[in-house]
């Protein structure tokens, strides 16, 4: 049987996948990136084939993807984040038709065709506002983790609301309503409706279609899904690990190819 | 091949300085677009156009606000860091608010440097625009005048005309030869040889580009992937154009004020109200100015229909009439099933990473 497998090094993460021919996850592993994004992919994919019981001459072909596809030089291609994302999910998902991929530096939505191909997307702009790293800054400004934020943010009991959407702005009015002594799931809570409308917006540029799934480390976000759902109206389905679905969509590009 | 044009981009302001000096005429730096240079160049000064730079802002700030497009900002840090110190005027055109609101800035901060405004106006008919063009043409015929010591001549000005014609028609081959075989010259190329446009004299340009030109006609006509049409007002950072060229997307034509748009209307063909009416709004529709004869959804969909293209709006960050037209460009280009996409960028940009991935996935949807 071959092998195939994806890198994808984001901004903050790096993530590796080795897949089969019938797209079943052998081995997969997260790391963060730090100084050298090369060494970051190329630990996540040894990491990866450990645990896929597998070294790297058992593998067919590899598709590199994220800021830093262009490094790995051993890939067979390089592919952007975007159609790996969408190619990943449709695998799961395969009536998927629209997907929010929120990753720690850039947010994108995708309006997606048959087999996974990207018919239109839409990305924030060079602004942290609307992706993991404002939600990241946010709940250090609040002494949680992204987790807690999110259970935090569950509880909420009073609805309030962030004005700012820059997260520099944004992160001292969070300061300003703990001084005034708003609880910490409420202003979660505010947080989570802030980005979670700015991705609405997003979306609606590319048009709400059903299915609709979300990718990307947020996608671990309770709170955040359940604020999108009930803003878009739609149920939105989750992959089981949706942080490795850039990696698992190039494994499955990688196939093809 | 492109290197001249490169290294004049590379150190304008002082290549401008040596041209000055070999020239021995007074130099009127234009801000930046639909004023005929024909007209500067007839009056006995050499026009030198403004479009921004990726220089670091530091004092710009203090005289405009933040969200003001980095074209202006860049512009009048320019001029404050004492990168104009061989302009002895200047035009404006009111082209947009910011360029308006700069003109007073100017006049405010270099008062021992004239200033010479020429006022755009927003009216429904030729009939009604063309005597007010015409009025503001002659008060900055005037205005010029005064600053170089030479009054107006038909015989200057047809001579100017000359020049202007030779250099707008080998520009147009140049993008026939673009058009005809996309591979034939890069992105990154053939915006330096515009860019490079904006500081050299009429007539040396001509000189320099003539023969590229005429070798890029006898290149061998290679197949093209994918054919781009980029629009919007200026292809700033000139930089960011490599990554067309990196990434494979073929720029086959433009739509940009300073592209196309200005090389679409031909040269001042007089000094009366209907040469100047011609002039400002007889070129491509934009943003930047109001006439209701043009539809601009529409000229630029049958022009990516015609060239079989997909279109990038490569966006100056906060500049308002390009920003006003977006959405509605976007609507109308998707509702014709041209492929279209956009981004924003700052003058200062060094890093490209989020518009390559974004131009890439494009390029992967196409």
């Amino acid at each position: 049987m071959k092998h195939f497998a994806g890198i994808d090094v984001g901004s903050l993460t790096a993530k590796a996948v080795v897949i089969d021919e019938n797209n079943r996850i052998l081995g997969s592993h997260i790391m963060p990136v730090g100084q050298d994004s090369l060494a970051a992919g190329m630990n996540a994919y040894a990491q990866a084939l450990v645990k896929a019981g597998l070294k790297k001459e058992d593998v067919a072909a590899v598709v590199s993807t994220g800021y830093s596809r262009k490094r790995f030089t051993e890939a067979t291609m390089q592919k952007t984040e975007i159609s790996c994302h969408a190619r990943g999910v449709s695998v799961v998902f395969p009536k998927v038709a629209t997907l929010i991929d929120v990753g720690g530096q850039d947010s994108k939505a995708m309006k997606i065709g048959k087999d996974g191909k990207v018919l239109d997307f839409a990305m924030n702009d060079k602004c942290a506002a609307g992706t993991g790293r404002f939600v990241d800054v946010m709940a250090h400004a609040l002494n949680l983790t992204l987790g807690g934020l999110s259970d935090a943010a569950l509880s909420f009991k009073e609805e309030l609301t962030l004005s700012s959407t820059c997260t520099v702005f944004g992160e001292s009015e969070v300061i300003s309503l703990l001084s005034q002594g708003q609880s910490v799931p409420d202003i979660s809570w505010a947080i989570i409706k802030s980005i979670a409308d700015r991705l609405v917006s997003l979306v609606k540029r590319v048009g709400i279609e059903q299915d609709i799934a979300m990718s990307g480390g947020m996608a671990k976000n309770r709170a955040l899904v359940s604020r999108l759902e009930d803003r878009i109206g739609f149920d939105i389905h989750v992959p089981g690990e949706p942080q490795i679905m850039g990696a698992f969509g190039a494994a499955v590009i990688a196939k093809g190819e | 091949m492109f290197e001249k044009f490169i290294e004049v981009n590379r150190d304008s302001a002082n290549r401008a300085r040596q041209w000055k000096q070999k020239t021995g005429k007074k130099v009127i730096g234009v801000m930046p677009e639909y004023f005929p240079s024909e007209v500067i160049t007839a009056l006995g000064a050499y026009p030198v156009h403004f479009k921004g730079t990726q220089i670091p802002i530091s004092r710009a700030d203090t005289y405009l606000q933040s969200f003001s497009c980095t074209t202006t900002r860049t512009i009048l840090e320019q001029a404050m860091q004492g990168d104009m110190d061989y302009v002895d005027g200047f035009v404006f055109t009111t082209m947009c608010d910011n360029q308006q609101n700069l003109a007073e800035v100017f006049k405010k901060l270099f008062p021992e440097k004239p200033v010479v405004t020429f006022m755009i106006p927003f009216a429904n008919d030729a009939s009604v625009r063309q005597p007010h063009l015409k009025e503001q043409l002659d008060k900055a015929i005037a205005g010029i005048s005064r600053i170089t010591g030479t009054g107006f001549t038909q015989d200057a000005f047809q001579t100017a005309r000359a020049l202007y014609e030779r250099r707008a028609a080998l520009i147009n081959r140049l993008y026939d030869v673009r058009r005809r075989n996309p591979k034939a010259v890069s992105a990154y190329g053939f915006y330096s040889i515009l860019k490079a446009d904006a500081v050299v004299p009429a007539e040396e340009f001509t000189a320099l580009l003539e023969p590229v030109v005429s070798a890029l006609e006898n290149k061998d006509v290679l197949p093209v992937e994918h054919r781009i049409i980029i629009s919007g007002i200026t292809p700033e950072p000139l930089e960011l154009a490599k990554v067309f060229d990196e990434i494979d997307l073929s720029i086959v034509d433009d739509d940009l004020t300073s592209g196309m748009r200005q090389f679409s209307r031909g040269v001042l063909s007089g000094i009366d109200g209907a040469g100047i009416d011609r002039f400002v709004f007889g070129g491509s529709p934009c943003s930047t100015l109001f006439n209701p004869a043009q539809d601009r959804r529409a000229y630029l969909a049958d022009k990516a229909a015609r060239d079989k293209a997909a279109v990038v709006l490569w966006q100056i960050k906060f500049c308002e009439p390009e920003a006003f037209d977006r959405p509605d460009l976007i609507a109308f280009l998707k509702q014709r099933g041209i492929p279209v996409t956009s981004f924003e960028v700052e003058l200062q940009m060094n890093s490209f990473e989020g518009i390559k991935t974004r131009l890439q996935a494009f390029k992967e949807i196409l």
